[in-house]
């Protein structure tokens, strides 16, 4: 008598298409969740009205203007040239603080170019405050 | 005439390279991406240039563009943000001799500069001495 042998059948593998969904609806989760946004600070100390800076010297002042004027302690320059003035003036006067003025309707990333500006020049401490 | 009969085709050999790739993003999604809480109104973060990264501790403010201001995703008026906040610098301080975590602003970028300066004014008199203004790095042209 001859038995025929089913042909040995291929391992099933785990029904995939349920996995699929799985896989699938994770992902769309992951990328709609996920940000990528990669964020940085600028430390800023908050702006002390009673208790002034101990230093003899006033701070350099830089001003802007609403209509988008700079003005580095009475000369008014563009953005471009701030650095350059900055790192000189303190050049000449080493460990001066620098005050950073903004009109009251500056956007905030007018200032905080400003900032980086400022920062750059090496200037060791930088405030944020009123314009008058 | 007679056609072979078509060969049949185990499903589960063409669709392995697609679940290997699907693997893979959903990896790369989980791995590089922060998951991330929208925040309860929208801020644009202002473009900098400042290396500084931030840490993630410390409550943060959001400032909108149009001043409003809320802590930790709970919008709020400026006097109960300062009693909150004084609370805050209370409860920090007995800790030890490390200074408490700054707190960080997120600001929108058209929100004018005198609302920055109340909000770091506030914060001042509730006594917090170091803010950390969150930017996000300049986009290159």
């Amino acid at each position: 008598m001859r038995l025929e042998l089913p042909t040995p059948r291929r391992r099933q593998l785990i029904s995939l298409t349920p996995l699929i969904d799985v896989v699938f609806i994770l992902l769309i989760f992951f990328m709609l969740a996920s940000s990528f946004l990669d964020w940085r600070t600028i430390p800023l100390a908050t702006p002390s009205t009673n208790s002034r800076v101990t230093s003899d010297l006033t701070p350099l002042q830089v001003r802007i203007h609403l209509d988008g004027r700079l003005v580095f302690e009475g000369e008014a320059l563009e953005l471009g040239q701030l650095r350059a003035a900055v790192r000189g003036r303190l050049a000449d006067e080493p460990g001066r603080s620098v005050v950073v003025r903004p009109d009251d309707a500056v956007p905030l990333q007018r200032v905080v170019e400003v900032l980086d500006r400022v920062r750059d020049s090496g200037a060791g401490s930088v405030r944020l405050d009123r314009g008058e | 005439m007679k056609f072979p009969a078509p060969e049949r085709r185990e499903v589960g050999e063409n669709l392995i390279p697609l679940i290997n790739i699907v693997f893979l993003l959903l990896i790369f999604f989980m791995v590089a991406g922060a998951l991330s809480s929208d925040d309860i109104f929208q801020v644009d973060p202002p473009d900098s240039t400042s290396p500084m990264e931030p840490d993630h501790e410390g409550p943060m403010i959001l400032l909108s563009r149009d001043g409003r201001l809320a802590v930790d995703d709970e919008p709020l008026e400026a006097t109960e943000l300062r009693s909150r906040l004084v609370a805050w610098v209370e409860g920090a301080e007995p800790i030890g001799a490390a200074a408490p975590p700054p707190i960080r602003i997120k600001a929108d970028q058209d929100a004018s500069a005198d609302r920055l300066l109340d909000l770091m004014e506030l914060l001042r008199e509730a006594g917090v001495e170091r803010v950390l203004l969150l930017t996000v790095p300049v986009k290159p042209d």
